[in-house]
């Protein structure tokens, strides 16, 4: 990958995928200097995986040529040229010609047709027959989406709008995969633990017992509740621990020889102990479906280890370049499952005051990131969006559907089995109570009290109208608000209720909520005077509404909400108001 | 002051070197064809054992005869140096290739370019 393409000009900016590649490289060079021993490995590693992939060090060059080509062009009809400059794909073009015998030429095209017929047999592009999951028929458009993801040979980007079963469809790619090609080696990955988790539950739910045994989470789940009872059995050191017992038996001085040598009882800085990276890594072998953080997937990789035919990497909008450029290098065929109408990778404080370092054009880029341009210049094969979501009740899902989707979401569900299905307002009139309360440069407290006292007593509301209908099932309930310092204020006050008996609820921030669902969602604004600019990205409030099932509630100053003038705030403006409170009535 | 060096020797194939080990003492201790090796260690992958058998036969250190592999006496001396450092009265420049294998020689080694193919020597001034 080393000269450029001929590159867009936008904004006066030259962008070549290559040059987006050293700010990175220059932008984790300045995190290196100030990095603490726990997040150096990291950065050293995402430093490696971005040069070799510069370099065309991984596993498919294709994957080079592709998004070298279509970060800066849109495809064209007709197909495009991908081969990177003063590179020829047609070795035909350099071959002196001669003339030689029959015979000779006889045994090159047997030689050649055996090649094909053996390079075929290695080739990841599958035409699924029919669905296997019960949850889509032949005709389905998300089965069609999930067919054309399988025929692909190197790379598809699965948009995937809340809701739309994006982890059903990466178990549907898995089972297809697995049933096209027993002996193929699959990575499930993505940017945080919990979404590597779900996606591994899911799939050991829906799998037969033998694919089961061929699946290694590493190092472990982070999540506590599965859908699958036998899941946890896949995590690695559970794995590792059958393996030695195994051994044992067979062998017992040997193991214990072995056991003492390898330091395999060593335990790490906080006397837990873990997995060592040899026998990570021969575990990985030895499995064919391997769940793993992308910041991970080093463990599990050294200079002999074969690689994956085929890498999924969920939530990428969510994961920073470097990262899903780690799954990417390391198989075959990379499937990116994400949402860029989603939050997108966020950035700590000294992340962002590295970024603030850099140029301002290059820091946007690494902001913006790359899926979004990518998703827009990929042909049509390479790319599609599940278009119907199965969570939201309409009314939700339409305001979903046309602020963020064009309109073009569909609707599944039609109904729900408690009373609870409003979208609107609980808004109150600030008479004075300002939020921040401090001015100009002051360090800003983010906390509304107001909202707090509003939330609580309609929690208490829904328990007591839940309890008097004699409702047998828990709704779950999720608090989300944009600032930290509501959370925890939320937190605070929710451990002084008891609510438990008839509601879940949990509170987090609108950019830890993503990935999750609630059967009713309260978004507490928080804010009632200044600027709206944590709002003013469209995408957190599109994951903050679109959490929720049933019912979403909206906790804020109405008017000031209003008098932001930006088009998905005023559209929220004008849903109805449930209830307009005066202060002294909470 | 008489110049000083410290010797050590590390392991070349780092990524197969727990599996040279494993394949090694369990060839040892009589699991010694390819069913008893893989039933005695599962903990190992199929692909990571052949490498390290494959290591072993390239270096000299494993004899495969009629499917029954037996390991070169010399293993216990790589595993001797690869767990330690030696202090010794040379230059740098003395401690080239010929004095090392003279000093593999002098610890008893018979086969002493299949320790360093198995090895590699770190020299640094003491």
């Amino acid at each position: 990958m080393g000269e450029h393409h001929s590159t867009l000009r936008l904004e006066s900016e030259v962008i070549d995928f290559v040059e987006h590649i050293d700010h990175w490289l220059e932008y984790l060079s300045e995190l290196m200097r100030n990095a603490d021993e726990e997040t150096m490995p990291k950065l050293k590693r995402q430093i490696r995986y971005l040069l070799a992939f510069r370099t065309g060090a991984n596993c498919n060059i294709n994957h080079n040529r592709l998004l070298q080509y279509y970060y800066s062009n849109p495809a064209q009809k007709g197909g495009d040229n991908i081969s990177l400059s003063g590179e020829r794909l047609n070795a035909d073009d350099d071959r002196p010609t001669y003339k030689s015998k029959p015979d000779i030429e006889a045994k090159i095209k047997a030689f050649m047709d055996e090649f094909k017929v053996r390079e075929g047999g290695t080739s990841i592009a599958i035409r699924p027959l029919a669905p296997i999951q019960s949850n889509y028929k032949e005709g389905d458009p998300a089965f069609k989406l999930i067919s054309k993801a399988l025929a692909t040979e190197d790379l598809f980007f699965m948009q995937g709008p809340p809701g739309t079963g994006k982890t059903t469809a990466i178990v549907e790619i898995i089972l297809q995969t697995i049933k096209a090609k027993p002996g193929a080696r699959i990575l499930i990955s993505s940017e945080t633990h919990v979404a590597v988790d779900n996606a591994f539950d899911r799939l050991a739910d829906q799998c037969p017992p033998e694919v089961l045994d061929l699946m290694l989470r590493y190092p472990q789940f982070s999540i506590t509740e599965f859908e699958n009872p036998n899941t946890p059995q896949t995590d690695a050191l559970s794995r590792a621990d059958a393996l030695w017992q195994k051994a044992y038996s067979v062998a017992p001085e040997l193991t214990m020889n072995l056991w003492e040598t390898l330091e395999q009882s060593k335990t790490n800085d906080i006397g837990k102990m873990g997995l060592p990276r040899w026998q990570a890594r021969n575990l990985a072998e030895m499995h064919q479906v391997i769940g793993v953080t992308c910041n991970q997937i080093d463990h599990l990789v050294d200079d002999v280890t074969e690689m994956f035919d085929l890498a999924i990497v969920d939530e990428c909008s969510k994961a920073t370049m470097p990262e899903w450029i780690m799954a990417m290098s390391v198989a075959k065929k990379c499937i990116l499952v994400g949402d860029h109408m989603q939050l997108p990778p966020t950035f700590c404080a000294e992340e962002a005051e590295a970024l603030t370092k850099m140029d301002e054009h290059k820091e946007r880029l690494i902001r913006n990131g790359v899926i979004e341009r990518l998703f827009e210049n990929l042909p049509v094969d390479m790319k599609g969006t599940l278009g119907k979501q199965f969570r939201m009740l309409p009314d939700i899902g339409h305001f979903i559907s046309h602020h963020f989707y064009k309109g073009e979401l569909q609707h599944h569900r039609t109904t729900t089995d408690h009373e609870f299905q409003d979208f609107g307002w609980f808004t109150y009139n600030s008479n004075g109570y300002r939020v921040p309360a401090q001015q100009g440069n002051e360090k800003k407290i983010l906390v509304n009290d107001f909202e707090i006292r509003i939330i609580m007593a309609q929690l208490a509301e829904i328990f007591e109208r839940l309890k008097r209908a004699g409702a047998t099932k828990k709704l779950s309930v999720a608090l989300i608000t944009p600032y930290r310092a509501q959370c925890k204020a939320l937190r605070i006050t929710l451990s002084h209720y008891d609510f438990s008996e008839m509601l879940a609820v949990e509170v987090d921030t609108v950019d830890a909520f993503q990935g999750r669902q609630a059967d009713i969602v309260f978004f507490s604004f928080v804010r009632n005077t200044g600027p709206a600019t944590f709002y003013a990205d469209d995408r957190r409030m599109n994951v903050a509404i679109s959490r929720a099932r049933d019912a979403v509630y909206l906790v804020g100053d109405i008017e000031y909400i209003r008098s932001k003038r930006l088009p998905v705030l005023y559209a929220l403006a004008s849903l109805p108001i449930l209830i307009k409170h005066r202060k002294e009535d909470v | 002051m008489q110049p000083q060096i410290e010797l050590s020797f590390v392991w070349r194939r780092n990524s197969i070197k727990e599996s040279i080990i494993a394949v090694t003492k369990a060839v040892g201790a009589g699991f010694n064809t390819k069913e008893k090796l893989t039933a005695s260690l599962p903990q190992f992958s199929i692909y990571r054992i052949a490498l390290a058998i494959d290591a072993l036969i390239t270096a000299g250190m494993a004899e495969n005869n009629l499917g029954v592999l037996s390991i070169h006496p010399d293993m216990n001396i790589v595993f001797e140096l690869a767990d330690s450092k030696l202090v010794l009265p040379l230059t740098i420049d003395e401690a080239d290739a010929s004095m090392r294998r003279v000093i593999i020689n002098k610890l008893g080694s018979k086969n002493p370019a299949g320790v360093e193919s198995l090895l590699y020597p770190k020299i640094v001034e003491a």
